[in-house]
Formats: C-alpha cells, structure tokens, sequence
C-alpha cells in the first residue's frame, strides 16, 4: 500500500485528541466515601462489565474516526493488485465485434458506433510509445492493420471506415490470432480487450471449451495480458432475418419446375404483421408474399419458379421492415444445366417392360419423357450393354456414368472409366446377382486405389428375430445432412424409411482410419450396413450403393422417393467437379477455370457492385481463382477470361451467392448475471465504458484507490457514535 | 411553651452541653405537646382491693374507701413493671456516612439514643446502652438511676465509627446477657446480611423482648444523586473502591435498594418487629414520636 499524500497521514495523531479528554475526564472525577457498598457491589457485578465495554468501544470509535479520516485524506492506494508499473508503456489488442449484429442500435446510433467511439477513447488513454492492434472478430478473426502499430491515431481512423459486416464472432479465431498480435508487439504489459455486443446466441455456453482453450494460448505466455470486456449493447432486440434457404433440386434443369423453401423468423419480442417477403430472381421480382409472425415464431415461404435458360441464376429473398437489414436478405446462385447427359450399362438386359437391370433407373431419370409430358427432363439418359460401353461414348459430353449389375469390364473399359471420372465425370455403381465379386473386390476396388469405393462382402439377410424372419432392412431414419438426402427430412418430400430391402451386399467399411476417411458413408441400412457410400476419384466421383437398380432386392424402386432421390444422387455426382457456390459471408470464393485460363487476372465483381483484380492459379490441371474478401453478404460474380476460341463454346460468368450465418440475428444480448460469469471464465475483468476503463486502467497501473469505502466506513462510524452515545444517554435518564 | 429548639438548632447545642442537653431541649419540647403528664408513667399499676387481714401494713389501708364503706380494704398494685430497656446502637463504619446534611448518620443516631434514653428516664424506667459493630464494644447494664443518663451519655459520646455492620453476629453474642421481655431499641443502618439479622431478631422475639429497629439512612443513600465519575470508597475498608459513572447505574442501584429494604420490612413485619426508617434530615422528635406510637400500641 502506498499513500498519495503521505503528509496528511501525520492527521493520524489527533487520535490523541479523544483519549486525552477521555483521561482528563476520568481523572475529574470525586471521591466519596460510601457505607452501602453492598447495595453498590450488586449493581457492580452486574453491570461492570458491560458499562466498561460500552465506555471502551466508544472511545475505540473516537480514536478510529481521526485515524482513518486522516488515512482517507492521505489517499491510500493498494497495490496488491497492480499489473502495470506506473506509466508503463503497453501493447493492447483490442478485439472488435464487428459481426453484423453490431448494426442494431437505437436512435442515438448502432452498437457498433458505439464501440468505434469507445475503441477510440480508450486508445487516446494509452501512454506514448505504447503499440496497439486491433482485431475483427466477425467472419473469423482478422486484424485490422497487416501489423501492430505505435502510431495509435491512425486506429480509430482506419476503424472508422470499417462498418459492423462481419459474419457472426469467432471468439476462439479472433484469440488465437490476438496471441498472435501479441508475438509481434514490444512491452511487456499487455492488455486484451474485447468490445462487443455480447449477444447471448453467439457467446453463450454452449460456445466455451474452444473458446476456454484459446485464451489458455494467450494467458500462457511469460507475461500474460489483463483481460478486460467492454459491452457495447442496448437498443432494440426486435429482427426479422430470412434463411435458411432450401431448394428442391441440387441441379436445375431449362424449363423444370422447382421450389425454393425459406423461413423467416421474427427474433423480437413483439410481434410483427404484413411483412413482405421478396422473390427476386436475376434482378426481376417475380413475387411477393406477406406474412405475420408472433414473437419467437418461424415461418416457412415457398416459392416456385421455372429458368428458361441455363446459367448460374442468381435468386434473391429479403424482406423490409426492420431496423437490422443485414439479415433480411438471402442469396442464393443455383446452377440451371440444358441437360445431364447420362450413360446407363445395362448389365442384365430383360425381355419384358421393367426386368431389364435399369429399367426403373431410366424411368426415374426422365420421368417426363417416359410419360410424353410436355415438360423437360434436366437428365437424358442413353443405356448400353457393357459391351458398347468406350471411351468414343463416355467422353462425348457425358456427366454421368451408371453401372448396373455388370458382371466386369475388360482392362480397357476399366482404364477408360478411371480416366473418364479422373476428369470430372461422376460415376454410380449399383451392384447385382450377377456382378463378379471377386473382380468387383480385385480390380475394380484395388486395395482402395480403384474407383470401387468399398469392398464387396457377403450378401446381407434379413435377421432372424424370436424365431421369425423380419420382412427386410430398411434406410436407417435420421436427420440426413448429406446435400443429395438433406431434401428428405421434410416428410412431405416422402420416406426413404419406406423402402424394405430383402437382400444387400454388405459392403466393408476400411479398418484403417485414413482409409475411412476418404470414404463418406451418408446413408446406412437399418441393420448397420452400408448403404449409399461416395468417394472423390481425381476431380471425378464415385457414388456406389449396396443395393441393385431393379426391384430384384427390395421395393425402392416402386416407392415415390425413387424418382427425386435417383435424380438427386446423378445430378449430385454430375455437379461433383463444380465447387460450391452458396457460402458463407467470409469464406473464399473459388472459381474453377480450365487449365489455359491459368495465369490471367480476371475481374470480380462483389456484393457491392465494386470490381476487384484477382489471378487464376494453376492447381492440379486446373486453373483456380480464389478470392478471399467476401465479408459483404449477397451475389459475387467472376467475369469470363478473354476467350478466343468460337463465340458459342465461350465460357460464362460464374455466380457465387454469400450469405450470413444467422447466428448473429438474435440480437437477445447476455444478461448481466451471464456476463459476470463470462468474465469470471475468462478471467476478465468488465467495464462498461471507455471511462470505466481509465479507472480500471489506473487501478492496474497505481493499485486501487480505497478512500471510498474509507470515506463510508467514516460515515459509519459517525453513525454509530452517535447512536451509541444517544443509546447510553437515554440509559442514563432511565 | 416554646421549645428550646425552637431558638438554638441541635448543632449549637452540641457545643454548649452536649447530648444530655440536647435530649433533653428535645424530649421536654416534645413533650410539652402531649396531653398526659409522661410522669405518670405506665410501670406503676392499680390492680385490685381486697379486705383488711392483720398483719397487713396500716398505710396500705385505703382510707378513702374506709371513708365512704366503713371497712378496711388494702388497695394492691400489680407488681412494679419498671421497662429494662436496651438502646444498640451501631457504631460500625457505614454509619460515619455523611452526605450535604449537616450531621453523619453515627451523630444522628446517637442523639436519637441520647433523647430515647432521656425519655425513658424520665419516666422511671430503667436504660442500658450498647454500641456494637462486627461485636459488641460496650455494654452497659440498664439502671434507672437519673445519674446512669449521664453515664451513657458519657459512653455515647466517646465512641467512634468504625468496623465493619455486623447485626447477627452481634446479636448472637448479645442476646444472653439481655433481660427477658424488655424493650431492644436498635439503632443501626442496617446494612449486612438481611437473612442473619432476622434470624438475631427473630431470637430476641423470642425471648420475650419488644424489638424496636430505626434505621438510619443518609439521604444520598436513598436518592443517589451523584453524577460525576465517582470513586466509591467503602467506609468499612479503605483498601476497597469503585470507580462508577453514577448516572449509568443509577436505575439499577434504586432498584436494588428498593429490594433491600422491602426484604428488611416484610421480615421485621413477619417477626413483629417495629422497623422506623429515618434519614438524617428529619428531626428526631419525628423519631420519638414513631417510638411513643409503637409503645401505645402494646
């Protein structure tokens, strides 16, 4: 402990003042000469003890009160809990949330507003000389500046350009890259601070082990930073956001109808009527709805549409309304093909309608064709004998190749097929009775270097329970997150649940666990095996199922889910070379080119209509464009290279659709008794504005001013004098 | 007749002629107020006549009979009752206590003893004085010789407080050499153990004798008016001190003095014994009167 004002402690000697007049009073006292002493002793014995006790504890409190007054005015302050040295210089990382949740504000302006302001105070506060970062905690952790600076005015200026777009915080990222912060900074001090909004859905609980393990990075260096929070909340928690969006087909095709399902929830506490909700499609508002929703309610929109033309179409959902706009929006790119092409080997020709091997394969694959309707068919399919099945057919404009029941392939078709998937095609294998097992197993899976993505085991029978055999094994009920099953948890799209196998191979799953992990398993049989397993082959994919194409081992065939899942697996094994186009704010954008485009610079256009340079690498034979700035949510585009060949082969522009994650929309921030324990957690210590700060800032840097609850423990002394001499006073008139 | 001190106060004559004096400006002013002469006393008797046998003292004859009925009648008293009366009278250390008042509390009591003694004399009866305080000091044997009054006032005046208040252990030693079924006047404050002194006077009650207790209290022992920090110093023992904030206690200590003396009263009433509580501050034919009362009434 130290004293500001040493000299006023020298006050402390009036303590003096009281004892001295206590003294001198006891000494004017008279002497009488007394004959009932009894009656006296009887009084004495009884109440001596006290009476001294009450005469002692007032002069204690007489004493007390110069003692401390004079403590008080000499301005004590503990150092005990001093972490800086004086006017130490410091590294601070400030850690700003600047997801965009921080948009929501009130009339005097946004949250994140507020913590620019607050940012900038704080930073004004540092000693000269110190160095300071910050860090974006939205979309995953970033630092504003490539590196720490000293010159400390130029901070609030470069966060003054920034604005609260981010994705939702990533508390951990965001940490881990201050400890990184931290390793190129100079002092020995270190101070984090975290300014945010705190909403409860992206720092409550559930979010604190990796979180936990983060700061551990940071805390365990030799000199290890105070932790400081900063909330920055208040306004109103009234939002709507809109998303996620799900689309019925993975690939659209010209002319074919699809819906596009999005829910809308009001996060707010009130409830809100006649919202609309926006159908844009390429630019064009094809429709609106309007809606109402209670506090807490989600809603489900469902629109329906049909592309005339093929391209990457960009769709676009929002709705108006609300003071947080960032989520009213969803984009959405879907690719629309003129058509898969498609090449079924007919392993088992049949004589009559549905006995040949891909009968019902065909059907399900064109419905529209095989019923002469007058729409289109997005898959058109050719089925071969194994025989005609070469090179000359397959690389002919053929995105997908399925194998039904084929009993082998000679050494050239197998090379022709590996070549044909090694380029992008995507190929599904339905076994059969009449399938070569061992060169299924030897060749065609090849220890796993083949195209076979697991080996072919015994066939698989219904089990036998209390002594009667069950009718057969069914798919496994789950919430699929698979993109070609994820359509089936909504039962309206039908249950895979209702199809009964009554034969299977049991496919056998790699023992060895890099082997496993090439291999995704996303569909099983109720008894546990296998059932739809896919694998990446070069840019290709190879989609095998345990079960044939025909209704020879089970009804799935005949169920209504056979026709949307088989679409569903070719048009996902077709689209296998495309990278995804529907991402998250902050992720990177990757567009695939050919291989000659590898090395020019293309334009791209983001969410805000401004152009940004980006070059094509040269990545496994293929010309890739990565382009890493895509915080802005919306509709990104990457403009065709110069192309020289013949106008109609000449590439398009690729279309990719950035969304936020809605984590942030929630704006419910946590409330003080979560706040307090999250500051416990990270051993932190909470303020509420950049003022606080300084006091806090002083504190650790001089120790803790105590003259406050010295000056109350005066107060209380005064008090109690008082009251305890009435309290004898009134004793003595008694 | 205007009494004597009614112009000269107690303490002047003190100076001229001590306590015999003052009993006596005392008694005959107090007297003067009776309608009976006190010379008459009550130990001389008429009990009966009975006829004239030979043999019989001729001036025993009552002639005023023999005047009116022509015979000889002998008039018979009853037996010379002359009261033997004791005064006790504390001469312990608590007794040398003196408040604003012009007089200790031992000074008061003495002269209370002076005029008892004085009154009783003059009315033939016979008076024995002991001053005590843990013991007896002095004993002197009652006689009814007018010249006896001087002797204890000779005593009185000599003796000085000190000691400790002793009643029952004084009374043990006592009560044997006392006669039976006459008057004990105790003068005393009474202080010590209550139980012991009721016990002591429960056996002079039981020997016959009328027990007549005043005691005497200074007025500060009564309203402990006190309020600066006082030192306590007992009377009875120097080496034994208290050092009090009188105001803080003082509830408690009225409190245990009011207990004190109800115990006192309702024992002394329990063994009929007259108990006259007189404070310094009241004159004494105050006190006297108390007495003639209680003598009334028997």
């Amino acid at each position: 402990m130290t004293f500001l004002n040493l000299i006023l402690l020298g006050g402390a000697a009036a303590f003096a003042i009281p004892l001295i007049i206590h003294l001198l009073n006891r000494r004017r006292l008279q002497v009488v000469h007394w004959g009932a002493m009894h009656l006296l002793e009887d009084v004495m014995r009884k109440n001596h003890q006290r009476l001294k006790l009450e005469q002692l504890l007032l002069l204690l409190i007489r004493i007390a009160l110069p003692i401390i007054l004079a403590l008080l005015m000499a301005r004590p302050v503990l150092t005990g809990m001093r972490q800086f040295a004086g006017e130490q210089q410091i590294s601070t990382v400030i850690l700003v949330d600047d997801s965009y949740g921080m948009q929501a504000g009130d009339a005097t302006g946004s949250r994140f507003s507020r913590a620019r302001e607050e940012i900038s105070q704080i930073i004004d506060q540092l000693p000269r000389g110190s160095d300071a970062s910050i860090v974006l905690m939205g979309s995953g952790g970033r630092t504003l500046l490539d590196e720490p600076t000293t010159v400390l005015e130029s901070l609030p200026a470069h966060l003054r350009d920034r604005q609260a777009l981010g994705n939702s915080v990533d508390v951990t990222d965001s940490l881990r890259r201050a400890a990184g912060e931290f390793e190129l900074m100079q002092h020995a001090a270190r101070e984090v601070i975290i300014v945010s909004g705190f909403q409860a859905s992206a720092w409550g609980g559930e979010h604190g082990s990796g979180r936990l393990a983060a700061l551990e990075s940071l805390t365990d260096s030799p000199t290890p930073p105070a932790v400081t929070l900063l909330p920055v909340g208040g306004g109103s928690t009234d939002n709507i956001s809109v998303g996620p969006v799900s689309v019925s087909a993975i690939i659209l095709g010209v002319g074919q109808r699809f819906s596009v399902r999005a829910e809308v929830t009001n996060h707010g506490t009130s409830g809100q009527t006649d919202i609309p909700v926006h159908f844009d499609v390429n630019d064009q508002r094809i429709r609106t709805s309007r809606i109402s929703l209670a506090p807490g309610q989600v809603t489900q929109v469902l629109f329906n549409h049909t592309f005339d033309e093929p391209g990457d179409h960009h769709i676009h959902l929002s709705t108006e309304g609300d003071a947080l706009a960032e989520d009213n929006h969803f984009h959405l790119v879907l690719p629309v093909w003129d058509e898969v092409p498609a090449v079924l080997v007919n392993g088992v020709p049949g004589q009559r309608p549905l006995e040949g091997e891909t009968d019902f394969l065909e059907i399900a694959l064109q419905p529209f064709r095989s019923t002469d309707a007058s729409l289109n068919d997005l898959i058109t399919s050719e089925v071969v004998l194994t025989n005609r099945l070469n090179w000359d057919l397959i690389s002919e404009n053929v995105r997908v190749v399925a194998l039904a029941n084929v009993e082998r392939l000679d050494r050239r078709q197998l090379e022709e097929l590996e070549r044909f998937v090694d380029q992008g095609g995507g190929l599904i294998v339905f076994p059969g009775d009449r399938i070569d097992t061992a060169w299924y197993n030897e060749e065609f899976h090849r220890d796993g270097t083949g195209l076979l993505p697991l080996r072919l085991g015994p066939i698989g029978q219904p089990r036998v329970q209390r002594g009667t055999a069950t009718s057969g094994a069914r798919i496994a009920a789950r919430r699929f997150t698979h993109p070609t099953l994820e359509y089936f948890n909504d039962p309206r799209n039908g249950r895979l649940s209702d199809a009964l196998f009554t034969r299977w191979y049991q496919l056998e799953e790699p023992i060895d666990e890099a082997a496993a992990s090439l291999v995704n398993i996303f569909s099983r049989l109720d008894t546990g095996d296998p059932l739809f397993v896919e694998q990446a082959y070069g840019n290709g994919r190879v989609l095998q199922l345990a079960v044939p194409a025909d209704n020879d081992w089970g009804n799935l065939p005949t169920q209504p889910v056979y026709v949307p899942l088989m679409q569903r697996l070719v048009t996902h094994v077709a689209a296998s070379s495309a990278p995804p186009v529907n991402l998250l704010a902050g992720e990177p954008l990757r567009a695939i080119f050919p291989e000659s485009v590898a090395g020019q610079r293309l334009v791209v256009v983001d969410a805000e209509g401004q152009e940004h340079m980006a070059e094509v690498r040269e990545l496994d034979g293929r010309g890739v464009l990565e382009f890493t700035e895509t915080r802005k949510p919306g509709l990104y585009r990457v403009l065709p290279p110069s192309w020289d060949g013949p106008e109609d082969e000449a590439p398009e522009e690729q279309r990719f659709a950035f969304n936020l994650s809605l984590l942030e929309s929630d704006l419910t921030p946590l409330s003080d008794e979560q706040l307090n324990s999250l500051a416990t957690e990270l051993n932190a210590q909470l303020v509420r504005s950049a003022a606080d700060h300084s006091v806090l800032d002083r504190a650790r840097r001089f120790g803790q001013e105590i003259w406050k609850p010295l000056l109350w423990f005066v107060l209380f002394l005064l008090f109690a004098e008082l009251l305890l001499q009435q309290w004898m006073a009134r004793r003595r008139l008694a | 007749m205007a009494a004597l001190t009614d112009v000269i106060t107690p303490s002047d004559l003190k100076q001229v002629s001590g306590l015999q004096f003052f009993a006596r400006s005392v008694v005959e002013g107090f007297c003067s107020g009776l309608h009976t002469s006190p010379h008459k006393g009550f130990s001389v008797e008429f009990k009966q006549h009975r006829p004239y046998v030979p043999g019989d003292e001729i001036r025993r004859i009552d002639w005023k009979v023999f005047g009116r009925s022509d015979r000889y009648y002998i008039r018979e008293y009853e037996e010379e009752t002359n009261l033997r009366c004791h005064i006790l009278l504390d001469a312990s250390g608590s007794m040398a206590y003196q408040g604003d008042g012009d007089q200790d509390k031992f000074t008061y009591a003495k002269r209370l003893a002076a005029c008892l003694a004085y009154l009783m004399m003059m009315q033939q009866d016979s008076v024995g004085l002991v001053t005590f305080d843990t013991e007896p000091r002095s004993f002197i044997p009652h006689r009814s010789r007018t010249s006896h009054l001087s002797v204890l006032m000779k005593t009185m005046e000599e003796t000085e407080t000190g000691g400790e208040t002793e009643l029952a252990g004084t009374f043990r030693t006592l009560v044997p050499r006392l006669h039976r079924r006459g008057l004990v006047v105790i003068i005393s404050d009474c202080f010590g153990d209550v139980a012991g002194m009721l016990k002591s006077l429960a056996h002079l009650r039981h020997r016959g004798n009328e027990v007549l207790v005043f005691q005497i209290w200074d007025r500060d022992e009564l309203e402990f008016p006190f309020k600066k920090w006082t030192r306590f110093v007992n009377l009875e023992d120097d080496d034994h001190m208290r050092l009090v904030d009188p105001a803080t206690i003082r509830k408690s200590y009225l409190a245990n003095l009011e207990r004190f003396r109800d115990d006192l009263q309702r024992g002394c009433r329990g063994h009929r014994v007259d108990l006259v509580p007189l404070v310094t501050d009241q004159p004494h034919a105050e006190a006297l009167s108390r007495y003639l009362a209680s003598r009334m009434r028997r």
